[in-house]
């Protein structure tokens, strides 16, 4: 018996040493003079949000095993997920991930802790633009600032590029019998609205009851003016920031002092609260999801969403509303405005394959890549694509790129997740009418005292 | 011959035990051990080098002054009472009904095992639909039939935290059913048939004969039902996210907020140890029960 299970035990031993030593072979070089080839038969790990960008990557990862070699091993997680996984994978210092993908607020928390690498050795490096295609001044640059720049160092490349927009129903605003009873009734033309005064007396003009008449046919639900995203969520803090700016507010004043419950931030908040009548029942329970289910519906007249719901509400297989959509800009009173939303890619400190993870993000970053993503509904993060006459005829595409120019980013400060979190509570509690705007405002001041206590004033975010 | 029976048995005894308490302190000791070391310290993981600040019972100071612990502590112990006190009055009556009637009870009691054996964040998200003010099936019965029912079921506290109580109701009353059916059916008849001689009616029976018997089954089973709830975590995150505001932010999804969203590693391990002793607490009731040899 003992022999036996000594034998056992010797062919296991022999094929797990088998086994590791295949598995060295396989990291052969497969063809050393090409520079393309160098890493192949790594293995990257990479982990991104589960999300349409994210599967359209997918599709595209074979071509990228197939120039270079390298594997990649994407794992996937829902918004709320992916940066926990993240941040335990950094805490862990065990390599877990070559690659990760992360919203672009956390780039400071994750410079500060030293969790991801610089790429400026890569982009320095005579190595840099291995890959046929990739060019480092086709970036466009307001979003590499965002996502990749932290204290004039470069950390990171943009990746799924998203900013917030104005969508509306163009077939009823453009509805002759709707834009003479607009203007009887209002007084000026049915346009976009260029002011805050405006967009309210559109939602109001818009909302209506089931039997009433929508652009001269009768309505078989009710229809609302608005869509909002009210859920104690980043989406609420996101949409609200919008009318934050708009209005003149701010988190910091140009002194980094913090201006959260000034006078410009509480008429924003009484505004948000306000419009929220004019929106399909239970705010309180949305985000962008059931925003872009409303205006898929075909039961809202407008909204200020991110730009990449834009895709799925023109996918004719998804939405009552496909072709009858308009976008453009949000109205801007103090100043214009566009909330940023997008991710960027990172390469972890603690990588174990960062030049390999260097080539793959040179790889996304080809004209060729982004095109392709873009022709999946993606939005690019390169000029050239942009400027790309193949899009051009895309509803959303022009009223993206004004946007893009236009875009202001949430502050990246390490602090910033704790303070988010203090905005969803509070602003959830103002839309909910448990507390005044101002209460609500006076609240978030005093969470962000203790929040801030060492790094104020804030000059840098 | 007899000492040396005894000191093989304690052998084996303890090398049976050593396996035991090996696996456990691995999984549970040791994780319990850092994680009360980790409330002794600042760790953030947005302040750098926090990992290493001593602090010693700062966190503990901090989190019996917070008046986000004691609301979350507050809406935990309403959901607590509310779903597990419901949960039994369900399981009460429909654990009778079934007892009565044979033909239901075959029919029935694998049918209502299907809400415990549905994952909670699924749970969560079938009533997120159902209850979608556009196009959820509750929506559209109390439209269609006038119901007296509100239709936005998350736009005020109150009405947020009820809903919440009834999915708890809905997922774990068959829970209570199915011990309370077990119970009833072991109650020997002979009792009945004594009561029926001295001319009790039903109620009488109920009252001295079935709620007498059953009270022990009734108490462990909402000591361990109350145990589980106090951990809820999955239908209120995945449902309401808490909100709107705080409303429905319970004990265990504060702490997680605290972990994960604010990156306070450190004040949520000292969540973790209050919530810790709580249940220890309740466990050492439920623990009395079961020894106390009247039951």
């Amino acid at each position: 018996m003992k022999k036996f299970f000594m034998l056992i035990l010797f062919v296991t031993i022999l094929s797990m040493s088998l086994y590791a030593g295949g598995a060295g072979e396989k990291k052969v070089k497969d063809d050393v003079s090409d520079p393309l080839k160098q890493f192949s038969g790594v293995t990257l790990h990479m982990i991104a949000e589960q999300s349409a960008p994210t599967d359209s990557l997918k599709t595209l990862l074979p071509d990228f095993e197939k120039m270079t070699g390298i594997k990649v091993d994407l794992e996937t997680a829902p918004y709320d997920d992916v940066v926990q996984k993240e941040t335990l994978a950094f805490a862990s210092g065990q390599g877990m991930y070559d690659v990760i993908s992360a919203p672009y607020e956390f780039l400071g928390n994750m410079v500060e802790n030293g969790y991801i690498q610089s790429i400026e050795p890569f982009l320095n490096s005579p190595k840099v633009g291995l890959v046929p295609g990739f060019d480092k001044n086709d970036f466009v640059k307001k979003l590499w600032d965002a996502c990749g720049e932290w204290k004039g160092k470069l950390y990171g490349t943009p990746a799924n590029p998203c900013t917030m927009f104005f969508g509306y129903r163009k077939d009823v605003f453009e509805n002759e019998i709707e834009k003479k009873n607009f203007k009887s009734k209002y007084g000026y033309e049915l346009e976009i609205p260029a002011t805050w005064k405006e967009y309210k007396d559109m939602a109001e003009f818009f909302t209506r009851k089931r039997g009433e008449n929508l652009a001269g046919v009768k309505l078989t639900q009710d229809f609302y003016g608005v869509s909002m995203s009210g859920k104690r969520h980043p989406a609420m803090v996101f949409e609200w920031m919008n009318y934050m700016w708009s209005f003149g507010g701010a988190i910091f004043d140009e002194k980094g002092n913090l201006v959260i419950d000034s006078k410009e931030n509480e008429a924003a908040l009484s505004y948000y609260v306000d419009l929220a009548k004019y929106a399909p029942p239970g705010v309180t329970s949305k985000t962008w999801d059931e925003q872009t289910t409303e205006i898929q519906q075909g039961i809202v007249a407008m909204a200020i969403l991110f730009n990449d719901c834009a895709p799925s509400i023109e996918d004719e297989n998804e939405s009552n509303v496909a072709g009858k959509m308009g976008y453009g800009q949000i109205p801007a009173e103090a100043m214009p405005v566009s909330h940023f939303g997008g991710w960027g890619f990172y390469i972890p400190s603690d990588s174990k394959n960062a030049e390999a993870a260097w080539l793959f993000l040179e790889w996304y970053n080809t004209p060729k890549v982004q095109s392709e993503l873009a022709r999946q509904g993606i939005f690019p993060c390169l000029t050239s694509t942009y400027n790309d006459p193949e899009f051009a005829s895309i509803p959303y595409w022009e009223a993206s790129k004004d946007a893009y120019d236009i875009c202001s980013s949430r502050p990246r400060i390490p602090e910033w997740n704790n303070m988010c979190e203090v905005m969803q509570l509070e602003l959830s509690k103002a839309i909910a009418k448990e507390k005044s705007p101002k209460a609500a405002l006076a609240s978030v001041n005093s969470a962000f005292i203790p929040i801030l206590q060492d790094v104020l004033p804030v000059l840098y975010q | 011959m007899k000492t040396r029976k005894l000191l093989d048995y304690r052998k084996l005894a303890f090398n049976f035990h050593f396996a035991a308490f090996f696996v456990l302190s691995i999984v549970t000791l040791i994780p319990l051990a850092y994680t009360f070391r980790l409330s002794l310290f600042d760790y953030q993981l947005s302040k750098p080098g926090s990992l290493n600040i001593f602090i010693g019972l700062k966190n503990y100071k901090v989190l019996f002054t917070d008046p986000g612990f004691y609301k979350s502590l507050g809406i935990t112990l309403i959901y607590v009472i509310s779903s597990v006190s419901l949960e039994m009055v369900v399981g009460i009556i429909l654990s009778l009904i079934l007892h009565q009637i044979p033909f239901l009870r075959r029919m029935f009691s694998s049918m209502i095992l299907v809400p415990m054996l549905i994952a909670p964040l699924v749970i969560g998200l079938i009533f997120s639909f159902f209850t979608n003010p556009q196009f959820g099936l509750y929506t559209h019965l109390v439209t269609k039939f006038k119901l007296p029912l509100p239709i936005v079921l998350l736009d005020k506290p109150v009405k947020a935290l009820v809903t919440l109580i009834i999915m708890d109701v809905w997922q774990w009353a068959p829970y209570m059913t199915l011990i309370f059916l077990a119970g009833l059916q072991s109650i020997e008849g002979e009792y009945f048939e004594a009561a029926d001689i001295d001319g009790c009616n039903g109620w009488q029976k109920f009252w001295k004969i079935t709620m007498p018997l059953l009270k022990p089954i009734i108490s462990v089973s909402v000591l361990l039902r109350a145990m589980e709830a106090l951990k809820e975590f999955d239908k209120p995150y995945i449902y309401s996210g808490g909100g709107p505001g705080n409303a429905t932010e319970v004990i265990d999804l504060y702490t997680y907020r605290q972990a994960f969203s604010s990156f306070k590693f450190s004040y949520a391990s000292a969540l973790c140890v209050v919530l810790f002793v709580l249940l220890l607490i309740l466990g050492r009731i439920y623990q009395k029960f079961m020894m106390n040899k009247d039951l």
